[in-house]
């Protein structure tokens, strides 16, 4: 083989000369990465919140609502899970506070509890206690859950299995082994929605039946170019060459607007998206409508996980990212926003139901 | 980060960013964007630096990532046209600079090749990674570096004509 394509590109490459990268700047950008990433996931699904009061109150078998100190969540957009987050080893939750016992390091919400990493530990929260249910990655813990059900899931740490817990059962089942994977590889347990587990494996993205144990591709052929965000109501949300596709099938789906972040969070319903970015921002998903709710004020602010089908939760600095969070809640029909805490925390003490630690 | 891996990060950018500029500049054709796509990747890389338990793996992951944001950003804007498919001038007569007139119609043939044809010729003769290192880097199956490849290697005889010492001929054959 002749060595003249490469010797015209070797020597193309040396006509030009680069700055060495702006390291600072470049540090810069990346923590603020770190910390968007951090507040609502790279796959997000895990900030999603309680679909409603009736599906809870049907799976936890409690009329009055859903089981083991979850908020109830009505259908009534007036009416929202509370705001919860932990400092340290305190859950708080509608202005109570509960001694988890464990350093919480990430945890995620579903209707019959919580779910948390704790050094490499995975607990689950009980009416009367806290209990152990697995192991996790010690460094980089993830959780993912359906907020509206009972089911929270993880990639258990040595034998890397893709986990499944119902807080409802007490079941943990093994639902595949994680293909062995390199530093670069894309492999994440990324949502559970209703029955349906969603992981992205570096040959595409699988939805996996819960009931069945059958997975399907969701993109034959894909690769790293389609990325699953979300899912709500059977609704993924994409992130592929063109940003953000929302629609019930890869196939069906079609871009969201101009919506470039690679991370964002769907209601409950589907009815609206919000993608990870500097200040708030909210989109109707079928009509691609701007639905943001005013917030002024805040130099950052982002929506991390919806309260109700109306209602989102939003985390917001005011001058920058060495202040305490302040959490609100927006609501979209109203275009109000409401402070809920004013100083939650700072990073990395601080954490949200998200599923990944704040802060990176 | 811990200032320890800020360090090893800050080491390997002061290392490895010349290299990694010129094979973005060689799959973008313009510096300034390959400036940028260095800056997105190197950012990718550090946001991923604590996870890279073998740091022998960051410049792959920095190749990966700006391999496939170039493919990403050039889809996304459209800038992945044909530009051209006329004939290149007439090669003129034999001369001294023969092989520099050569070398730019290559160079504008290569630049006319849609990203994702680009991004395979340069990682496969560039870096002369392997079609297995080059899939990895693209996130594509192998058989599609294969075809990728040979379809840029036709496009560019159809440009170019068949000169045996100027083209590889045995990427041509693509077996799947």
């Amino acid at each position: 083989m002749t060595e003249k394509l490469k010797t015209l590109l070797h020597d193309r490459a040396e006509t030009v000369d680069f700055d060495v990268p702006d390291l600072d700047a470049l540090v810069r950008a990346g923590d603020r990465r770190i910390r968007r990433r951090g507040l609502v996931g790279l796959t997000s699904v895990a900030a999603v919140a309680v679909v409603g009061a009736l599906a809870a109150g049907s799976l936890t078998g409690d009329g009055s609502g859903p089981g083991r100190g979850q908020t109830p969540v009505a259908n009534d957009p007036g009416t929202h899970a509370a705001i919860a987050w932990t400092t340290g080893s305190v859950l708080h939750e509608g202005g109570t506070t509960r001694d988890l016992g464990h350093p919480v390091d990430a945890f995620v919400r579903t209707a019959a509890g919580y779910v948390f990493a704790s050094k490499g530990d995975v607990y689950e929260t009980t009416p009367t206690g806290v209990q152990r249910i697995g192991e996790i990655d010690l460094r980089h813990p993830h959780l993912v859950s359906d907020p509206g059900g009972t089911l929270a899931g993880w990639v258990q740490r040595g034998t890397r299995e893709y986990v499944v817990h119902d807080l409802a059962t007490d079941v943990t089942s093994v639902e595949r082994v994680a293909p062995q994977t390199d530093d670069t590889s894309m492999s994440q347990f990324v949502a559970i929605d209703g029955s349906t587990a969603y992981w992205h494996e570096d040959d595409g993205i699988a939805a996996h039946d819960l009931a069945t144990g059958r997975s399907t591709a969701l993109d034959p052929g894909g690769s790293v170019q389609n990325w699953l965000i979300d899912v709500r109501d059977g609704v993924l949300a994409l992130y592929g060459d063109d940003g953000v596709r929302v629609g019930r099938s890869y196939d069906a789906s079609r871009p969201l607007g101009e919506v470039m972040p690679s991370s964002g969070v769907l209601s409950p319903d589907a009815t609206y998206y919000a993608p990870d970015d500097e200040t708030l921002s909210v989109l109707d998903v079928a009509s691609g409508r701007d639905v943001t709710p005013a917030l002024d004020g805040y130099f950052f602010s982002t929506g991390y996980e919806w309260l109700s089908r109306d209602t989102i939760a939003v985390i917001a600095l005011e001058r920058s990212e060495d202040d305490p969070l302040t959490l609100l809640t927006c609501t979209i029909s109203t275009g109000d926003c409401t402070v809920a805490v004013d100083a939650a925390g700072s990073y990395p003490h601080v954490q949200l139901p998200v599923g990944d630690p704040l802060g990176g | 980060m811990a200032q320890r891996d800020k360090a090893e990060f800050a080491e390997f950018v002061t290392a490895r960013s010349a290299a990694l500029h010129r094979a973005a500049y060689l799959m973008v054709g313009d510096v300034a964007l390959a400036q940028d796509l260095v800056q997105e990747a190197l950012t990718k890389t550090y946001v991923a630096w604590p996870r890279l338990r073998d740091k022998g793996n960051a410049e792959a992951y920095t190749r990966k990532a700006i391999t496939t944001t170039a493919i990403s950003w050039f889809r996304r804007k459209r800038w992945s046209h044909e530009r051209s498919t006329e004939s290149p001038p007439d090669q003129g007569t034999p001369g001294h600079d023969d092989s520099v007139t050569q070398s730019a119609w290559l160079w504008e043939a290569l630049l006319d090749l849609p990203v994702r044809q680009r991004a395979a010729v340069v990682l496969r003769y560039y870096e002369d990674l392997t079609e297995a290192q080059t899939a990895d880097a693209m996130g594509c199956a192998v058989g599609t570096v294969k075809s990728q490849v040979s379809a840029a290697l036709t496009k560019l005889r159809e440009r170019l004509g068949d000169d045996p010492d100027l083209l590889p001929l045995n990427d041509l054959v693509v077996n799947r």
